[in-house]
């Protein structure tokens, strides 16, 4: 009988996993199915057109370039920042912990409310608004990242650096960030990964645009995950199509960076 | 007398570690400092480079004289620089080759000329004999070498500042004998150049490679002689146990 | 001061700081539809933009149903998944193929699954509530007509998102689950679900509920992917079957149509309600997490 109630566990438990996983394989199969002929040359370089015009998401990539550069800037240079502060400079960095835990649990769309009510309103509609919505989500992962990566370094480096006369911030800024080299990269790949995504907090700071935008900043632009949404709710065939093919992109660029990170921290 | 220890004490927190130590040490000798573990050997040279302030709660009364000037008036950092520290267990800089973590105690303080840089990094090598082994491929990770490797390693680190005393905290006790023996040569080597202070709490490696002993127990120096003499004649009791073996014989009885 | 030590602490004020910024920006500029509809908006399921009422009931109670079902369904099948691969029911060869399958579940972003939700999965969906519906339609929640584009679709696709939260960390909770409790168990006769119901899940409880309450986080705060299939009706859901809203699939979809400053309040209001409840819940989880590292 109790041998009866552990099969019974082991089945159901197996299909369980079985259910968690058919998802992710039809999602992979039918993006690849319905993308993969979408994406040609024209479609990368082409601004949209009406439907049934061809067309193609070239600003959108674009868009999605600039934003992400921005955000990386912002979300790099303050996450890092914080997490050598955390990890080397505070007594009791639980509180610290805390608030950056929660900051990254904050509905992204919400983040994009709060940069619409703070930033765009002086600089209206623009991809440094939307940079600066995407920065917001980085920057808690950044800051978590290093900040665990630097406590794995252990504390006879940091009475090495010292013995040898080197100032506190030198040994963090050449020896400690050094010795934590691979925790911070896969930290910096991961929240790239997470802010190319990422649709909601454009909606009200970049929001979309059908053109290029050259080099400024301060137009609106589109991003990938922007198309995806608008053209893959859109009544048009055509534009669906965009979506997926936009989709498979995108996909297969989060999936090289993820690869690529966790080459670097075998 | 290259350094000299007047009336030290030193705490952490409430708990005294040090009492009344004065020491002298003599310029190009090398001194050994030796007791049983837990005596206040490491903290006493920690006192010398004022590595014992890093740690919280650390206290310090006494004066510690550099050729005459008091080490505590000077800025830590350049201390430091002049009086040098191997640990107890290497500590190679992680994701650092060798020839980055010799030069980088060079780089960070200001040093920029490249072709100086790599001339100070193969003599800091060659001191710590260690270049014959390693100047094939000095872009090898200093983590890659063998554990005695790396503590040569960590010497010619702590050499290509140039210092003038060399502090060792029981530098072979995480060595094979065989590395252990190459040390010993090596820091007998040394002290034709550097003036060295090594902590032990081994009375044979204390006899082959000190030109003078000082035996702490408890926080307090008991006896202080040339290495010959102390092992010789020793002139307290706690002392002659420790040096024949009958120290916690005598700790259970006393 | 070091020059460091000061940038590195005016970063983390930064963050410390953000979370009341969001928070009182965002009470700020709901300030009109505070004073217009006090309590009331909490309760009312009115949504007008032309006479300038606004209800933020159905909304509410299309964040709450969805959640609901979505962290139900997942939990099952997210725990269920982990004791599949750590609870000692499969060999270790698994966990090397399924983990990585699960993460990359995690890593796709939520526009992708909207689309997949909205393009593949809600027209066979609707097919079958339909036939839920035609042989169950007495049940009110199971009523008809059935639309692929509804509350259960949105459901689903929120319970397909969270899944992996739960399965990894439950996972990691059982692994992290002392050898010697577990062996020590077996030792003594014990069946492998006996090890898990006695020894493994309830020290691992903790864990896993702070698991599903950063779930319930992730649930409540996700957007495009249910926007794009729950169908934007601000009905009072009757049933599943049927097109609903949530908080966020409001504000996305109507923000910038928000023609009137009252309409844009009551927006900003929504968003505020939202911000508060995942504080909170986030909160929790954080906090429950830290105990159980605390304890292990």
């Amino acid at each position: 009988m109790r041998e009866l109630k552990d099969r019974f566990m082991a089945f159901s438990s197996l299909v369980a996993m079985i259910l968690a996983l058919i998802p992710i394989l039809s999602l992979l199969a039918v993006t690849l199915v319905e993308g993969a002929w979408r994406i040609s040359p024209s479609f990368l370089i082409n601004e949209p057109a009406p439907p049934g015009q061809g067309g193609g998401i070239g600003n959108a990539i674009q868009g999605t370039f600039m934003m992400i550069v921005v955000a990386a800037a912002i979300g790099i240079s303050v996450g890092i920042c914080s997490g050598i502060y955390m990890a080397e400079y505070s007594q009791k960095s639980h509180i610290l912990e805390i608030f950056t835990d929660v900051m990254a649990g904050v509905p992204s769309i919400i983040l994009g409310l709060v940069v619409f009510l703070i930033l765009v309103r002086f600089i209206g509609f623009s991809a440094l608004a939307g940079g600066v919505a995407l920065s917001l989500i980085m920057i808690p992962i950044v800051a978590r990242s290093t900040e665990e990566a630097l406590k794995e370094v252990p504390n006879d480096v940091r009475e090495a650096a010292a013995a040898l006369g080197i100032p506190k911030w030198k040994a963090i800024l050449y020896i400690n960030l050094r010795a934590a080299e691979d925790g911070i990269k896969s930290g910096l790949l991961l929240s790239t990964a997470r802010a190319l995504g990422e649709a909601a907090p454009l909606l009200f700071t970049a929001f979309g645009s059908q053109f290029y935008s050259g080099i400024n900043l301060l137009q609106p632009a589109s991003s990938m995950s922007l198309v995806i949404y608008t053209y893959g709710s859109s009544p048009w065939q055509d534009w669906r199509g965009m979506a997926w093919g936009t989709a498979l992109l995108l996909l297969l660029i989060t999936a090289f960076m993820s690869v690529f990170s966790r080459r670097r921290s075998r | 007398m290259k350094l000299v220890l007047e009336k030290v004490n030193a705490w952490i927190g409430k708990k005294q570690i040090l009492y009344d130590v004065n020491l002298e040490i003599e310029e190009r000798k090398v001194t050994a400092v030796m007791g049983p573990s837990g005596c206040g050997k490491t903290t006493l040279l920690r006192v010398i480079n004022r590595m014992h302030e890093e740690v919280r709660g650390a206290k310090v009364s006494g004066t510690v004289l550099l050729d005459g000037e008091d080490v505590y008036r000077m800025p830590a950092s350049i201390v430091r620089r002049r009086i040098g520290m191997i640990f107890q267990k290497p500590n190679p800089f992680p994701n650092m080759s060798i020839f980055e973590n010799v030069a980088i105690g060079l780089k960070l303080s200001g040093v920029r000329d490249k072709e100086l840089i790599r001339r100070k990094v193969k003599e800091a090598l060659e001191a710590a004999s260690l270049w014959d082994e390693v100047k094939d491929d000095l872009d090898r990770p200093g983590t890659a070498l063998s554990g005695g490797q790396q503590q040569r390693l960590c010497i010619a680190r702590a050499l290509a500042v140039e210092p003038e005393v060399i502090l060792m905290d029981e530098p072979t006790s995480a060595l094979d004998p065989i590395a252990t023996r190459r040390l010993e040569e090596l820091i007998r080597n040394l002290s034709k150049n550097y003036t060295v202070v090594i902590v032990t709490h081994n009375v044979q490696q204390a006899a082959r490679v000190s030109d003078y002993t000082a035996f702490i127990y408890e926080g307090r120096i008991l006896e202080f002689n040339s290495t010959a003499e102390l092992l010789k004649r020793p002139k307290n009791k706690l002392t002659e146990s420790f040096i024949t073996g009958r120290f916690e014989m005598l700790r259970e009885v006393g | 001061m070091d020059p460091m030590k000061l940038i590195s602490l005016l970063s983390s004020i930064f963050i410390l700081l953000f979370i009341f910024i969001a928070f009182f920006s965002l009470l700020f500029s709901s300030g009109e539809s505070i004073s217009k509809f006090g309590l009331r908006f909490l309760t009312s399921a009115e949504w007008d933009p032309n006479t300038g009422r606004f209800g933020a009931l159905p909304a509410i109670a299309g964040t709450a149903i969805t959640t609901a079902i979505s962290v139900l369904i997942a939990s099952i099948i997210g725990i269920g998944t982990a004791v599949y691969i750590s609870g000692g029911y499969s060999p270790y060869w698994v966990r090397r193929v399924v983990n990585p399958l699960i993460d990359s579940l995690a890593a796709v972003p939520s526009v992708v699954i909207g689309l997949w939700g909205l393009l593949f999965l809600s027209p066979l969906l609707e097919s079958a509530y339909s036939l839920i519906s035609s042989s169950l339609g007495f049940i009110p929640i199971f009523g008809g007509p059935a639309r692929g584009v509804s509350l259960m679709t949105a459901s689903i696709i929120l319970s397909i998102m969270i899944i992996p939260t739960i399965a990894s960390l439950s996972s990691s909770a059982i692994e992290m689950v002392p050898i010697e409790l577990k062996e020590g168990a077996r030792a003594l006769g014990a069946t492998r679900w006996e090890t898990l119901r006695i020894v493994t899940l309830p020290y691992a409880s903790s864990y896993i509920a702070s698991s599903i309450l950063l779930a319930i986080a992730r649930a409540m705060g996700e957007t495009m992917a249910v926007t794009m299939v729950i169908g934007n009706s601000h009905d009072i859901p009757r049933s599943l079957f049927q097109p609903g809203c949530t908080i966020t699939s409001v504000i996305a979809s109507e923000f910038l149509e928000a023609t009137s400053s009252l309409y844009l309040s009551s927006l900003m209001e929504l968003g505020l309600i939202l911000l508060a409840i995942s504080l909170l819940v986030n909160i929790v989880a954080v906090l429950i997490r830290r105990g159980f590292y605390a304890r292990a």
